[in-house]
């Protein structure tokens, strides 16, 4: 499974976590364990969202970045600020890296290396055309239904 | 409000091509006991229900249909996407690839198109909760009745799943009726209807 695949992986698991926990909490709204799970769940949701926002394309409007400086690292623009306002390194080696507050320095990498399965609709990897510009990237990335990829 | 999540609630990874598979799952999208249906259903019973937070509950598995709809399009999508002129002819896919070719459009597999009528919404608490119930079972048993005659797994999957889902959601309906009981007449719970005789709601 690619590095996408995985973290793709993982947030649909911890979604899932919420979404069943939000139906959950409708009809029992005062059940403490549920909402301490939900808690937690939704820190480390948005922890992932992030992570992948950065390595690939956001996922949720609230992702999405426009800034002035967007694209002028790689096709993701300066990181975003998330959680306490530090912003988290991007992913190095493959698999998900917890959020370290070490600044690495390293240049976020641009959207390339993606999807390694051999259906993936884009043989180059790359899922979008405008790498290192400045540009709307909720259209970046893969359509959810399309298969192969994540 | 909506937003979107640019994911599917489960993966859906399918290789094989089979527009006869596809035929049969369409029932899910645009069926009488489909995903569109069911989100239709509770979308539009949520306005009138008294008790606030069944109204969200109502809101919430009416989002999460929306979610499973997009799963089951995966599933049609991917198995129809490669499809050859040949594969297309296959009986029971055949009519609908004239009036869509591999395009999704809601519709049962009985060929009866996505209408209205395939819900109610019917201003009532307990009849509401009732059909949304029957709804859940409804739903479950289409499931069950596709997992047994498609054997391909990676078909499977998606629908175990969507399965195990439409059982949770038959149980968190069944906990909002009991909700909603409390606020009716103990004595006799037709006494009065929460959503049109107000005068009689406990505030």
């Amino acid at each position: 499974m690619s590095d996408r695949q995985q973290l793709m992986r993982q947030i649909q698991e911890i979604c899932f976590v919420v979404d069943d926990l939000t139906l959950y909490l409708d009809t029992h709204p005062l059940d403490g364990d549920a909402l301490d799970e939900i808690d937690r769940a939704m820190t480390q949701r948005k922890m992932l969202l992030c992570t992948y926002a950065k390595r690939f394309e956001p996922l949720t409007v609230n992702c999405i970045h426009v800034g002035p400086e967007a694209g002028q690292e790689g096709s993701l623009g300066a990181p975003p600020k998330c959680q306490n306002g530090t912003a988290i390194p991007a992913g190095s080696q493959g698999g998900v890296a917890a959020p370290s507050n070490s600044q690495s320095g390293q240049p976020i990498p641009t959207d390339g290396q993606g999807g390694q399965n051999a259906r993936s609709i884009n043989q180059s990897g790359q899922y979008t055309k405008y790498a290192g510009r400045r540009h709307w990237t909720w259209t970046d990335g893969p359509l959810p239904w399309e298969g192969g990829i994540a | 409000m909506w937003s979107y999540e640019k994911r599917l609630q489960y993966p859906v990874d399918i290789h094989k091509t089979c527009p006869k598979t596809a035929s049969l799952i369409i029932s899910q999208f645009g069926g009488p006991d489909g995903e569109l249906s069911a989100s239709m259903r509770y979308l539009s019973q949520r306005y009138t229900m008294p008790c606030r937070e069944v109204g969200g509950l109502l809101t919430d598995i009416g989002t999460e249909e929306l979610a499973h709809l997009e799963i089951v399009c995966a599933i049609i999508y991917q198995l129809t996407k490669d499809m050859t002129a040949e594969q297309a002819k296959t009986a029971g896919f055949d009519a609908y690839y004239v009036d869509h070719t591999s395009a999704l459009w809601p519709t049962a597999a009985a060929g009866v198109p996505y209408n209205a009528c395939e819900f109610q919404s019917k201003g009532d608490a307990i009849t509401d909760l009732f059909e949304d119930l029957a709804a859940e079972q409804k739903a479950r048993t289409t499931y069950e009745n596709l997992i047994r005659i498609i054997p391909d797994p990676e078909v499977q999957e998606p629908l175990r799943f969507l399965r195990a889902r439409e059982v949770v959601h038959f149980q968190r309906f069944g906990e909002a009726l009991e909700k909603i009981k409390e606020t009716l007449d103990a004595k006799n719970f037709y006494y009065f209807n929460p959503e049109f005789d107000k005068q009689f709601v406990k505030r």
